[in-house]
């Protein structure tokens, strides 16, 4: 049944093949060659920004400074900062795996704007060019926060940075509301809302926030940037403004970022999780509600960040208690990721073993965020280590590599080809371990009282930061392993067939890579996407697809 | 792992008493938590993996049971952590209305404590703990042991954060805003003082004491201090050269071109808009450096605006002599 879909696709070139030359791909309309230009620059920004999280974990393996100078280690984990949030996590999940498999799994031929969505890109460059420019012109050393009053008198190409960031903040918008107009009305028939993958549900969650909460951003910055240039007071006490304001504006947005972070990676392990252990997810509309309630509650809670700053006592317990409703729907979430697995026939895949890598990962970040939820304990832990490792157990260990699983997954699907899975399956437990050995050491030594952007610290910190560089290491090392053989595969692996997984959801149906218009014909639904066969009811493996 | 002191630093604040049992707590629920999900997870793994063969049949895709019980377990632990965290910081951020004042001001890179009662100021970073410990003087910020203390403080540039590992107290200093911490220290010792706000080039060496004594060395460090040349600033002379007692009284009266400043401390203010406000240090200091924002019912607005005409210094010295013209506070000398 999953078949005829493309028995005469052999003769149509996918659309690696479909043309031809540099220009065929920089104004390429083609959602997936998008997708693959995503895959290529964040690839470049996040080994960009992994170097410097060396250079700074180098530079802290001994207690006093000895490698490099105080302002050029607060330049580098600035820079480690804004290019990891800005260019790589912002944008991989939703611009990389969205971009390719959005339209497939809903059986479109592309985005509703595939126009606005080369737009996007392009803008998306010009932004990086930005940040990237500031870096060369001397650098920022602002943090990525970009706190008041110390970003409107420091020297520096302050300005430029935030122009980047400006820029890169329309591409995020444009692209969240291409996703939602696509899935409002580009879902093939039948498709109806609780037929899609979750994966859509979590993305269409994303681009909600990324339209509402983008804009703050912008204007936040475009403020500072008039306040530095022009001197209009609006964040300087010295000029009459307030610097706490702009943390909240700050906040405002940044907090509901960590969701545009965090909301596609549990989209990309619903769907793994489901397809690797061949059984119906569970709890469909509980994990797809709990998406759309993360994204409402989310955007109430950014005053957590401000718990030390001065803001009112009344306003911290209403953030405190807040911030605890968000944990809800997530812990809904990973019950029914665990009890997906009950009967199911799990396979030890390398998108699986990343899975179980998120899952630990992820429950410690977000059980350390309940920690620093609870006032009287984030008062201690507040800017300290403490918190540095907890947003690393969330955003690298819960969105970066969920995107490596959905990376380990769609693979196949984008380049047709298959990379070494032993190799892989080792590689995800030498992620797995060295992950821990970086970060952990981080939650000890920052509840033991060392204060974040340190560029000294005091003696007795010193074994556990030697841990945590010794770990940086090995986690460099072994996503540089990961790079080398993703690339490999697609340039030299095995031919991958059209549905390694035995996936149901549509994108598994047309051709490995799809053809240039993804399907023949108007693919049409009447199942949902995790609706797999009983084993013993003897029935081949079914999909979403009704043949013609 | 499991013991506090692996963790956390030894506490030594009165009033931060409990929060590291409540630390220990969470971790606690954290390791049990993690074991609920990974524990299944991990079997499940191996007993269900692809080539073992076991009874797959009639896989649940929803239980409606299962599922209240895994929402509204998880909510009564959240809430009831809420709950123990909001009760611990309201206990930890409400000074005693007896605590001994010190006043801090950040500045890139050192901190100055001025002690308002005593007469006195001390800078504090490195370079002068230093000298100071050769001089046979505590370091730092030197507070006498069981004594509640309530820091005002204020940045003289840049956000910093008053943080001290030992006490369980952190809290930003922001220039042109005040903001108070409040400790009480159980145990003599020196305990480091860390900026937590980043703030520049040398951050991470804005880096002091805290000295706790007993009662007899703050004494003699108080003696000691009264000698040297370095003096917070007399509220009174800037108050005087500056033109403020032009227009305002300093003792008990009525009528004047602008408000009577005696007794203002803690009074509520009734504005020309009706809405009310508590006087307090950032009313007073906001009513100097912008007066047009806040205009007292029944008097014009017409005073100069004195932001950028006074030094932080100045500003300071000037908000703890007005406080101090309150006959509450005369009354408590």
């Amino acid at each position: 049944m999953s078949d005829n879909s493309h028995t005469d696709a052999h003769n149509e070139p996918d659309y690696l093949r479909a043309s031809t030359g540099i220009k065929s791909w920089l104004f390429s309309v083609d959602h997936k060659r998008i997708g693959v230009m995503y895959l290529i620059a964040t690839t470049l920004f996040m080994m960009l920004g992994g170097l410097m999280a060396l250079g700074i974990r180098l530079e802290l393996f001994t207690a006093s400074g000895d490698l490099i100078d105080a302002d050029t280690y607060n330049r580098l984990f600035t820079l480690h900062g804004s290019v990891m949030v800005f260019l790589v996590i912002i944008p991989a999940a939703p611009a990389v795996i969205g971009n390719f498999v959005l339209p497939l799994m809903l059986g479109a031929k592309d985005v509703a704007f595939p126009r606005l969505n080369l737009a996007s890109f392009h803008i998306y460059m010009i932004g990086a060019i930005f940040l990237i420019a500031s870096m060369i012109l001397g650098s920022f050393d602002t943090g990525w926060t970009f706190y008041t009053p110390y970003s409107s008198t420091t020297n520096g190409p302050v300005a430029w940075a935030l122009t980047g960031v400006f820029i890169l903040g329309f591409s995020s918008i444009l692209t969240g509301l291409n996703f939602i107009v696509t899935i409002h009305k580009m879902r093939a028939p039948g498709m109806t809302w609780f037929r899609m993958p979750l994966l859509l549900w979590s993305l269409y969650a994303t681009s909600a926030v990324q339209l509402l909460a983008t804009p703050v951003l912008a204007i936040t910055v475009l403020l500072l940037f008039l306040e530095r240039l022009v001197g209009i007071g609006i964040f300087d006490p010295s000029l009459g403004g307030d610097p706490i304001l702009f943390q909240h504006f700050f906040w405002f947005y940044s907090h509901p970022a960590v969701y545009i972070m965090i909301l596609p990676a549990f989209g990309i392990i619903s769907e793994l999780v489901s397809v690797h252990s061949q059984r119906k997810i569970f709890g469909y509309k509980g994990i797809a509600l709990s998406s759309i309630s993360i994204a409402i509650v989310g955007s109430l809670v950014w005053g957590h960040h401000m718990f030390t700053s001065g803001q009112s006592i009344y306003a911290n317990l209403v953030f405190s208690f807040l911030t605890f409703f968000v944990a809800i729907p997530t812990a809904i979430k990973v019950f029914s990721w665990v009890a997906t697995l009950y009967r199911g026939n799990i396979q030890i895949t390398p998108p699986m073993m990343y899975v179980f890598t998120f899952m630990a990962l992820f429950m410690i970040g977000g059980l350390t965020g309940v920690t620093l939820g609870a006032l009287s304990l984030d008062v201690h832990l507040h800017d300290t280590y403490f918190v540095v490792a907890h947003f690393h157990y969330v955003m690298m260990g819960g969105g970066i590599l969920a995107y490596i699983a959905g990376l380990h997954h769609w693979w196949p699907k984008i380049f047709g080809r298959m990379y070494p899975q032993k190799l892989a399956r080792i590689t995800s437990i030498t992620v797995f371990l060295s992950f821990n050995l970086t970060f952990f050491p981080m939650f000890i030594v920052g509840s033991r009282g060392m204060p974040r952007r340190y560029y000294e610290y005091v003696e007795s910190f010193t074994w556990l930061n030697q841990l945590a560089t010794v770990g940086a290491f090995f986690l460099g090392t072994s996503l540089f392993v990961t790079l080398g053989y993703l690339i490999w595969g697609a340039i030299r692996g095995p031919a991958a067939d059209n549905n390694p997984w035995g996936a149901l959801s549509l994108e598994w149906h047309t051709s490995s890579p799809p053809i240039e218009h993804n399907f023949h014909g108007q693919p049409t639904v009447d199942a949902g996407p995790y609706d797999y066969p009983e084993e013993s009811s003897g029935t081949d493996s079914s999909s979403q697809w009704v043949p013609a | 792992m499991f013991d506090a002191r692996f963790w956390l630093p030894e506490s030594i604040n009165s009033m931060a008493e409990g929060t590291d049992q409540f630390f220990m707590v969470l971790i606690w629920v954290s390791v049990i938590s993690l074991l609920v999900v990974l524990g299944p997870m991990i079997w499940m793994m191996f007993r269900y993996r692809a080539s073992q063969d076991i009874d797959r049949s009639a896989p649940p895709s929803h239980h409606l049971g299962l599922e209240i019980v895994w929402t509204v377990i998880p909510t009564a632990i959240l809430i009831g952590v809420f709950f123990w965290g909001a009760t611990g910081y309201t206990k930890m951020v409400v000074p005693p209305t007896d605590a001994m004042e010190i006043r801090a001001t950040g500045q890139k890179w050192f901190w100055t404590f001025d002690y308002p009662e005593e007469g006195i100021r001390v800078r504090a970073s490195l370079e002068a703990d230093e000298e100071r410990v050769k001089n046979g003087i505590p370091p730092g910020l030197v507070v006498p042991v069981d004594t509640p203390i309530k820091i005002v403080g204020s940045s003289a540039d840049v956000i910093h954060s008053f943080y001290v590992p030992a006490f369980r107290v952190k809290k930003d200093v922001l220039p042109n805003r005040y903001t108070v911490a409040t400790f009480q220290a159980t145990k003599e010792g020196t305990y480091d003082l860390f900026c937590a706000e980043y703030c520049g080039t040398k951050h991470s060496k804005m880096i002091t004491k805290v000295s706790v004594v007993s009662q007899e060395a703050f004494a003699e460090f108080i003696s000691k201090q009264s000698e040297e040349s370095d003096k917070p600033i007399d509220g009174a002379t800037v108050f005087n050269t500056s033109g403020c007692a032009g227009c305002h009284a300093v003792v008990a009266s009525s009528g004047g071109i602008g408000p009577t400043l005696h007794g203002l401390w803690g009074k509520t203010e009734t504005l020309v808009d009706e809405t009310t406000v508590v006087a307090d240090e950032n009313y007073i200091r906001e009513s100097i450096v912008n007066p047009m924002e806040k205009i007292v019912r029944g008097y014009s607005p017409m005073m100069p605006n004195y932001s950028g005409q006074l030094s932080e210094d100045e500003l300071n010295a000037l908000v703890l002599y007005i406080r101090d013209l309150s006959p509450e506070k005369e009354g408590a000398e």
